[in-house]
């Protein structure tokens, strides 16, 4: 076939699948309705197939028009009231139907179709529902035969009744010839065309197409036409035949069949086809009218040919082979739109040349009142051409019904299936790319999330499981939410099975929230758990079907009641191709950020961010409304290995000289390592220009937030996505790239590869990081404090330097053990303490969950029990050691307008633990008891860790001088009588600060052996290197006790490391 | 040297002959789509380095190759002559950025040589044939080799 042909092939299978599209669901509906069936939707599936079959003959598709005709047959039945669409009937319908589909998704292939045991299975329906007679006229043959004899048709008699019968048909038979050359393109027509109105206004029999003229050397020259024959029944006769199909009259040929059938056939005809047919004399395909061109050719004399017949065909094991599946390559587009479009594009030419004159004449307001119109046009033109891609959820939706049709059935389960919102509108390449997760999806929740009947009633719930699937508006998206009122998930075979596969270790699982968890079903690993799909249900593909949502921008979340239901809500864009968006700058480059994924905007001033901004671990966060959200640069996302600033002062681009956002002081400590920066910064050099404010655009990865650190926010704008090249596909931070205004090329980031690429995982939550701030690189004299609640409203502070790590507990996993709270743990015991068994509090709130602050002491881990955390800050507050002051607590502090309690972790485990004491004491019997008892120098600006670190100190037996700053040390050490064998000194103090001091001191050769010990509030690494440099031997925790007293001694007792 | 004298068929080949470095190379005419002035490429972080950026051309994104980083041929600073020859390769448009565009010539399919062995292999896996052109030896390159996927 040329290439016009293939494209009327293209035209008749996608009228086609248009039909058949609808089918299933009209089927279903007809099930339910049993005997009282809908004449309408009876007529449409019956149109439906008829058309098919029609056309399918066109084309040599014989499979095809045989399928079609064997469950046109059944259809009618079904339409005459004869039949009744039983649950069985509908199924085998639907088979037939799944099987017409896929061979009109592939029709190359179709005429290799193996269908006869469909074909046999309808034809026994078919038999099942017909009289004595009607069977006969099934055998019946007719031969219907051209001019020349050939045989064109074989139609059985039954046919004919029915095409007498049917809504078109009537009483008049037609042989049509036409030559396909002469009669149809000549006349500028398509088959098409020819077809469609010949269903218009009549019945189809049958139709083929004859090949045979074409090949034979003999006709080569006379007849190269190609005939295409149809088979039609009408009401109309003869005399108005011609002035309604456009054809010479020769090839209309009237068949006359009537006394052939009465000759043939058996004689209980049925009275009203008896009556109806017109007395004719002969049986004979006659020429209309009368004119007596060649010679009538003589019709078969009736051959009824005896039936095979069809054993009454047992229904075949189900091989349900899903049809190929097509993406549709045509639209239909509602004319009316298609009219707008034409307008609107006319109406796009004729701004154009106002544009373009009103240019020449360099008419400025005339310009702009053109390009104002160029932009209203645009934007109805946009959604004009967008509403023609948009298709309803329907199309999606609707294949569900029979998956729950089938499906319940197979497994014996009693499934209701709502559907709610098919009319929501979505775009073509959204709707097809949900269609398999949603199948998978629904298939789950029948197989997995609903249980049998009889456990349904035993858990007392309606027999009957209920799945809704709806889809809605939300936000400018839209929503799909598939909801059963199944068992739900386990949630505890969930994690049970994250722990069993490595997926997350113990204290990860802990501290993820439920719905955490439940999203853990989506993770690779857990696809192939086989088990926990037994148990609790979901979980095979489940991230097959995540990361198929993923990519057209969906969103999944998931929600379960154990023994409840499981409700699964989506989250999709409205459409892919344009996208409303965010350019942001970065590096001098634009980027744009979908506006699906933006949150919201927040812009922090220089000063704060020293509050707002810290880092955790590796990773750098933001405190935004008391939530820690994780932020990244984009020059930590791509690996860019030198970024640049805005210098404020003169505006020209420089090199930028941090390392880290989060690094701000620390600047000036980077000088040495970093040979771009040859003059030395002072602390006043910080930028504190609005300028240098940071930019943060909070997006969201699902609903797991963060920021992303930009140079500057541009605008808001709707841009087109373009794809990038094969060479980008592994650029993971990419969702593909736009053209800007300027023209040039830019690229849209993807939020969701972004936070896979820096590996935020939403189960690292808030205790993780706190437990990882230890390592925080800050250099800042603040102090890091973990705030805790115990009783309600009563707040603790503990240095976050002190904390080891967090552990989330459940409170049964609390042991009693001779009195003492005790949690096992790693195989070994963990002593816990309790604020309120030592100092005078509030009792802990009795919570479900417990959270243990474990600490360092005396060379062991133990835990406080604190009911709840609440924050950590960085404060400089001063410590009021008088007002609070107790066993347990060192003092108190004002933090957000709040009284905090210093918690005395030392003071506390040592009350608890008297025996943990009385170790202490022996050893430091032994570090003061030396000979000449060491003198410790303390530097420490703050007067109340100056208290803190003498009392300590002096306690374990050691002498104490104090200095309040770098200067004063210097004067005591000048002072003093006795050698001083060990400084600890603060770092960040007025005056003369700690490096400064050790400067001096090392510069100094009486001084330059003593050990010093830096004590800070958080130890950064900048700091520690720089400390190095300057000579400092160790870097520890304020009032890490043990530590330092450890420590001490050893360098009392070594001396400093030569170097 | 190894080279041998191709004696299939005898057909008239057009290739765009451009200037990488000391290098001259190659490519089919009926790979380019066109060529193009240099403009400033938008860079592409993460990317693999041969990838100088992307470009819009006329509504469609390019991917451009920075010719030296994927031949390994020393970089120096040019001159505005480079140009972007835009090929056409696996259904998108890549372009292709070299020093300067020197000539296009048409010769007979049969003056083409293969690659002899010798070349250095980092250029020589790329090369399909080598065309003497006066005292200058062309390698023309095999764009679809060259535009490989690679990490």
């Amino acid at each position: 076939m040329d290439s016009q042909d293939d494209e009327l092939l293209q035209l008749f299978l996608d009228e086609s699948r248009e039909h058949l599209d609808g089918i299933e669901d009209d089927l279903l509906t007809l099930e339910e309705s049993g005997v009282d069936i809908d004449s309408d939707l009876i007529n449409k599936v019956f149109r439906a197939v008829h058309s098919i079959k029609g056309a399918a003959g066109f084309f040599g598709l014989t499979k095809v028009k045989e399928l079609s005709h064997a469950a046109e047959n059944v259809f009618g039945q079904i339409r005459k009231n004869e039949l009744v669409p039983t649950p069985d009937i509908v199924s085998q319908l639907l088979d037939a139907m799944d099987v017409l589909a896929g061979m009109i998704n592939s029709p190359d292939t179709s005429e290799d179709e193996d269908i006869s045991s469909y074909t046999d299975s309808l034809k026994a329906i078919l038999d099942g529902s017909l009289d004595a007679g009607e069977k006969e006229s099934i055998d019946e043959k007719i031969l219907i035969k051209n001019d020349k004899g050939d045989t064109i048709f074989e139609v059985s008699g039954f046919e004919f009744d029915k095409a007498l019968k049917s809504e078109k048909g009537g009483s008049f038979y037609y042989l049509l010839e036409y030559d396909l050359l002469g009669d149809i393109e000549r006349k500028g027509l398509t088959p098409w065309d020819v077809i469609s109105e010949l269903l218009q206004l009549s019945y189809f029999i049958d139709s083929k197409i004859d090949m045979t003229s074409v090949g034979t050397l003999e006709n080569l020259n006379t007849s190269p036409d190609i005939i295409f024959y149809t088979l039609i029944s009408t009401a109309l006769d003869p005399d108005v035949m011609n002035a309604f199909i456009d054809l010479e009259k020769h090839k209309i040929k009237q068949v006359l069949l009537d006394d052939l059938k009465n000759s043939a056939s058996t004689q209980d005809q049925t009275e009203t086809v008896e009556a109806s047919k017109p007395p004719v004399p002969e049986v004979q395909v006659q020429e209309i009218p009368v004119e007596a061109t060649p010679a009538p050719a003589e019709v078969a004399p009736v051959q009824a040919v005896p039936a095979k017949k069809a054993a009454p065909a047992k229904r075949k094991p189900k091989k349900r082979k899903s049809a190929p599946k097509v993406e549709a390559t045509s639209v239909r587009v509602n004319v009316n739109v298609l009219d707008k479009l034409m307008t609107l594009a006319g109406e796009m030419v004729l701004t154009r040349n106002q544009l373009l004159q009103s240019v020449s004449q360099n008419e400025m307001y005339l310009v702009e009142r053109a390009s104002q119109r160029v932009d209203l046009i645009t934007t109805e033109l946009q959604d004009a051409i967008m509403s023609t891609r948009m298709q309803s959820v329907s199309i999606v939706f609707n294949k569900f019904k029979r998956i729950a049709h089938d499906m319940s059935r197979d497994l014996g389960k009693n499934i209701d299936l709502v559907l709610e919102g098919e009319d929501v509108e979505l775009d073509k390449t959204i709707i097809e790319a949900i269609g398999d997760p949603l199948t998978h999806l629904v298939r789950n929740s029948i197989d997995h999330g609903i249980e049998m009947p009889d456990k349904r009633i035993a858990a007392g719930k309606n027999a009957i499981g209920t799945i809704k699937l709806s889809a809605f508006h939300k936000a400018g998206q839209v929503v799909i939410e598939i909801i059963d009122d199944g068992g739900g998930i386990n949630v505890a075979k969930v994690s049970e099975k994250a722990l069993s596969t490595g997926l997350h270790t113990k204290e990860e699982l802990d501290s993820m929230s439920r719905s955490n968890l439940l999203k853990l079903i989506l993770k690779p690993g857990f696809s192939t758990a086989e088990k926990v799909t037994d148990i609790s249900g979901r979980g095979v593909g489940m991230d097959v079907v995540y990361s198929n949502l993923s990519s057209v921008g969906g969103v999944v979340d998931i929600s379960s009641d154990e023994g409840k239901g499981t409700t699964i809500r989506i989250k999709l864009p409205l459409t892919l191709a344009i996208l409303p968006s965010l350019l942001v700058e970065f590096e001098d480059q634009s980027f744009a950020i979908p506006q699906v994924n933006l949150v919201e905007l927040q812009r922090i001033p220089a000063t704060d961010i020293s509050k707002r901004i810290e880092t955790v671990g590796d990773v750098t966060v933001m405190r935004l409304r008391g939530e820690l959200l994780p932020i990244v640069s984009l020059k930590e996302v791509f690996n860019i290995e030198e970024t640049t600033f805005v210098n404020p002062s003169n505006n020209t681009r420089e090199k930028n000289k941090r390392q880290n956002i989060a690094d701000r002081r620390n600047d000036a400590q980077n000088q040495d390592t970093k040979p771009v920066e040859k003059k030395a910064r002072s602390s006043k050099d910080r930028r504190y220009s609005t300028q240098s404010a940071i930019n943060i655009v909070v997006v969201a990865a699902g609903d797991f937030r963060y920021g992303i650190i930009v140079d500057t926010l541009l605008d808001s704008a709707e841009i087109v996505v373009k794809p990038l090249g094969r060479h980008l596909s592994d650029c993971r931070g990419y969702a593909g790239a736009t053209i800007l205004g300027d023209g040039r090329a830019a690229l849209i980031l993807d939020i969701i590869g972004i936070s896979q690429l820096m590996n935020f995982d939403e189960s690292k939550d808030l205790a993780k990081k706190l437990a990882e701030k230890k390592a925080s690189k800050t250099g800042k004299d603040l102090q890091s404090l973990l705030l805790a609640e115990n009783a309600p409203n009563e707040v603790f502070a503990i240095p976050l330097g002190l904390v080891e790590r967090i552990e989330k507990i459940h409170k049964d996993q609390v042991e009693i053990i001779a009195g003492k709270a005790v949690l096992r743990y790693r195989d070994q015991s963990l002593m816990l303490f309790a604020i309120e068994e030592v100092a005078g509090v509030e009792p802990r709130a009795d919570l479900q969950t417990i959270f243990v602050i474990i600490f360092k002491i005396g060379g062991r881990e133990a835990g406080i029990m604190v009911s709840k955390l609440v924050d950590i800050v960085e404060i400089d507050a001063e410590i009021d050691t008088l007002s609070y002051k107790q066993d347990g607590i060192l003092g108190s502090l004002i933090i957000s307008e709040k009284i905090t309690l210093f918690l005395d972790l030392h003071g506390i485990a040592t009350k608890s633990m008297p025996d943990w004491e009385m170790q202490k004491a022996e050893t430091r019997e032994v570090e003061g008891g030396e000979s000449v008892t060491p003198l410790i120098l303390i530097v420490e600006d703050s007067k109340f860790f100056l208290n803190q670190i003498s009392g300590f100190v002096s306690e374990a037996g050691y002498d104490v001088l104090t200095a309040i700053d770098g200067a004063d040390a210097l004067n005591v050490l000048e002072q003093s009588e006795k050698n001083i064998d060990l400084i600890l000194t603060d770092i960040e103090m007025p005056n003369l600060d700690g490096f400064e001091l050790t400067e001096k001191i090392r510069a100094d050769a009486r001084y330059k052996d003593i050990p010093v010990i830096a004590i800070t509030s958080i130890m950064g690494d900048t700091a520690v290197q720089r400390g190095k440099e300057v000579g400092i031997d160790e870097y520890l925790v304020k009032l890490d006790q043990d530590q330092i007293l450890e420590r001490s001694k050893e360098f009392l007792k070594n001396g400093r490391p030569q170097a | 040297m190894n080279m041998n004298i191709e004696n299939t068929k005898n057909s008239v080949i057009e290739f765009v002959v451009f200037k990488l470095g000391d290098h001259s190379f190659g490519v089919e005419i009926s790979n380019v789509q066109e060529i193009n002035q240099n403009v400033e490429a938008t860079e592409v972080y993460d990317s693999p380095d041969y990838v100088s950026g992307v470009v819009n051309l006329r509504g469609q994104i390019v991917t451009v190759i920075n010719m030296h980083k994927r031949l390994n041929i020393d970089y120096e600073e040019t001159d505005a002559q480079m140009r972007n020859i835009v090929v056409e390769s696996g259904g998108e448009f890549i372009g292709l950025l070299v020093d300067a565009v020197e000539d296009i010539v048409t010769t007979n399919s049969s003056e083409l040589l293969s690659p002899p062995t010798t070349t250095d292999s980092n250029i020589g896996k790329y090369l399909f044939k080598v065309y003497k052109m006066e005292e200058d030896l062309v390698g023309i390159l095999d764009i679809e080799k060259l535009l490989e996927r690679t990490h």
